[in-house]
């Protein structure tokens, strides 16, 4: 479903600070899939993250998308591809600090036809099931880490993606919630096929999934499949 | 996507306040400086439309105020051909209307001029400033302190026939009052002559103006030549052309009038536009989120013109209010006519519709420009 051939991200090129972000960098990612991306700090797992999901363009390499190459693609037609096919869940909360979780959740639906009441209603549906559902009201500042990452996480289910790019869900969970975040995902990913491209510095999320990819300095130095995924 | 913005403006009450109030000052500024020019304009159309008859001054006095005319002189044009008659009058400045302070300055535009008149000026008042007694009666000789006053002052000081009233420290007495739509009568208080000369502090046979009417009105042009050519120290105009010198001054204050309020309005302008640019660049990260989760930079921009367009539709009707509310305030203190027009609404609502609009592109497109994995790192 998404592709990437010889992905490279530079930044500064050119200069002494040159960063090379990402290298060569190729990648085949079906439907369904459940993959983890582990690798230390700056290793590119975000870089990776946004140049998958058509965030950002790279600097060389294509990404495919429906085998269709994006590179080619208005700013117009990847807003839409993001808006009708994926779901991102950011490092950091990203949530609009004046406004409630459940509006939260709701923003990227807001610029479609789907009438307020069927937007509302899938909000408060996905706020309850990341275990959310007395908090629908309440801004961001007024819950916890881990409450705001759940939050995070219904916002980019809300568009019913068929691929969910998380960076770090779950650095501000508990193992306990983070696992429960997991399972929800894992769920997911069973019943309707969401494919699930998760970056993360926790290790034993590893045996959670069916895909393992390392990386180190801005390349894929693993990646291996699981046949004998951890249940819960 | 209304609501939304609607929302957003709601959570950032501080910000759109400040624009709002930039919107709601530039319309009112507008809408009050404008009526009152425009009551003006009107007062002066008016004030053409009913003067008839020639007027004599001083030949280069620096203001009407200095003119000084001997009664001689009006006795002598009378006897002019094509003339029909010839009067002195006296103008001057009520002062402390019913005990009221009058502002120096502003007073010789506001509800307070006298005229002193001799009792055959009646037919004189009428067809130059098409003042009739409507109730009462003209003044006549045996009137040492009556007064004929204008409807405005009658209706403003709640006055009658036979109702005292004081003015210049003179206890006065009402004789008659004024038709309405009497022009300029109708702020005016007609006194006799001899008491204007004393308060004036003029001789008996001394007058600021001459009245004087043509035997026929085709001919008015010739007798004001008549008059300029014997009497080198005599100034004589029609009517019309005094009202249009009026009609020139007060286009005059509307341009300059018209000019405030655009200076107003660009000054609004960059400060609305000023404070959604700033309310933008606070906004990098909640952009960059929006972008991310799938918003087009179309989207992005119909999101801030429709904040900018809310508050200018806000503001713009607020600021008609509160700009008319100001001129019927400056009316009610300066008695000037406004006149808020239907025209006028529009402009200003206009106004505040452009402002909004150019206020909030530049920063709807750069926003929309930003390039959304930056605008989420930005912290
Ligand atoms: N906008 C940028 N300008 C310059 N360098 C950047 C920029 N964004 C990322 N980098 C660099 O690219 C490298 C990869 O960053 P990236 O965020 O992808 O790492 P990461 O693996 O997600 O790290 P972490 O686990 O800490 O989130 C880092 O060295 C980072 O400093
Ligand atoms: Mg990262």
């Amino acid at each position: 479903m998404i592709e990437c051939k010889k992905l490279c991200k530079t930044y500064f090129a050119g200069t002494p600070s040159q960063v090379d972000a990402l290298t060569d960098v190729s990648l085949k990612i079906k439907t369904g899939e459940f993959i983890v991306v582990t690798g230390p700090s700056g290793s590119g797992k975000s870089t990776l993250l946004h140049l998958l999901s058509a965030l950002d363009r790279p600097s060389s390499g294509k990404v495919l998308i429906n085998n269709k190459d994006t590179s080619h693609k208005t700013d117009k037609e990847l807003s839409l591809l993001r808006r009708n096919l994926l779901g991102f869940i950011f490092q950091g909360f990203n949530l609009i600090p004046i406004i409630s979780a459940i509006e939260n959740v709701a923003l990227p639906l807001i610029p479609t036809k789907t009438n307020r009441e069927e937007i509302r209603e899938r909000a408060v549906k996905l706020l309850e099931s990341v275990g959310l559902g007395h908090r629908l009201d309440h801004k961001p500042i007024e819950l916890s880490g881990g409450e705001r990452q759940r939050v995070a996480v219904a916002r980019s289910l809300i568009n019913n993606p068929r691929m969910v790019f998380a960076d770090e869900p779950t650095g501000e969970l508990d193992s306990k919630t983070g696992r429960s975040v997991i399972k929800l995902m894992r769920d997911l990913n069973k019943k309707q096929k969401t494919a699930f491209v998760m970056a993360t510095h926790d290790e034993s999320l590893i045996d959670y999934a069916k895909r393992h990819i390392k990386m180190k300095d801005g390349r894929i130095v693993e990646d291996n499949h699981n046949n004998d995924v951890k249940g819960f | 996507m209304i609501k939304f913005s609607v929302r957003n403006l709601l959570k950032r009450k501080t910000r759109s306040l400040l624009t709002l109030s930039g919107i709601v000052i530039g319309v009112a500024m507008i809408i009050a400086l404008v009526s009152v020019s425009e009551g003006l304009t009107m007062l002066a159309t008016e004030f053409v439309g009913n003067f008839q008859g020639i007027f004599v001054l001083q030949k280069d006095v620096p203001d009407d105020i200095f003119s000084r005319i001997n009664l001689e002189d009006a006795e002598a044009i009378e006897e002019m051909s094509g003339v029909k008659k010839a009067s002195g009058q006296i103008i001057g400045i009520v002062r402390g209307l019913e005990g009221a302070e009058t502002e120096i300055g502003l007073e010789s535009l506001t509800a307070g001029y006298f005229i002193g008149v001799g009792p055959e000026d009646e037919e004189l008042l009428a067809s130059t400033y098409n003042a009739e007694v409507d109730k009462g009666r003209f003044l006549t000789d045996n009137d040492k302190y009556g007064v004929v006053i204008g409807s405005g002052i009658a209706d403003s000081y709640n006055k009658n026939v036979g109702d005292k009233i004081i003015f210049n420290d003179i206890k006065w007495r009402v004789v008659g009052v004024f038709n309405e739509g009497a022009g300029f009568m109708e702020q005016g208080i007609a006194i006799p002559l001899e008491r204007a000369q004393e308060i004036n502090g003029f001789e008996d046979d001394i007058v600021t103006m001459l009245s004087v009417m043509p035997e026929n009105p085709d001919e008015i042009d010739e007798v004001v030549k008549h008059i300029d050519l014997r009497y080198p120290h005599l100034d004589a105009y029609t009517a019309q052309e005094l009202g249009e010198t009026a009609g020139d001054f007060l286009g005059t204050i509307r341009t300059a009038f018209w000019l405030i309020s655009i200076v107003a309005g660009i000054v609004g302008g960059i400060g609305v536009a000023n404070t959604m640019i700033t309310s933008v660049y606070e906004r990098t990260k909640e952009i960059g989120i929006l972008r991310a989760v799938g918003w087009t930079q179309r989207n992005i921009v119909v999101l801030i013109l429709t904040e900018g367009l809310v508050l200018s539709i806000i503001g713009g009707i607020i600021g008609i209010f509160l700009g008319s509310a100001v001129a019927n305030a400056i009316a009610g203190v300066t008695g000037f006519v406004v006149y808020v027009s239907f025209e006028l609404v529009t402009q200003a609502f206009t106004f505040a519709l452009t402002v909004g609009l150019i206020g909030g592109l530049y920063p709807a497109i750069k926003a929309a420009q930003m390039d959304p994995v930056t605008a989420l790192r930005y912290e």
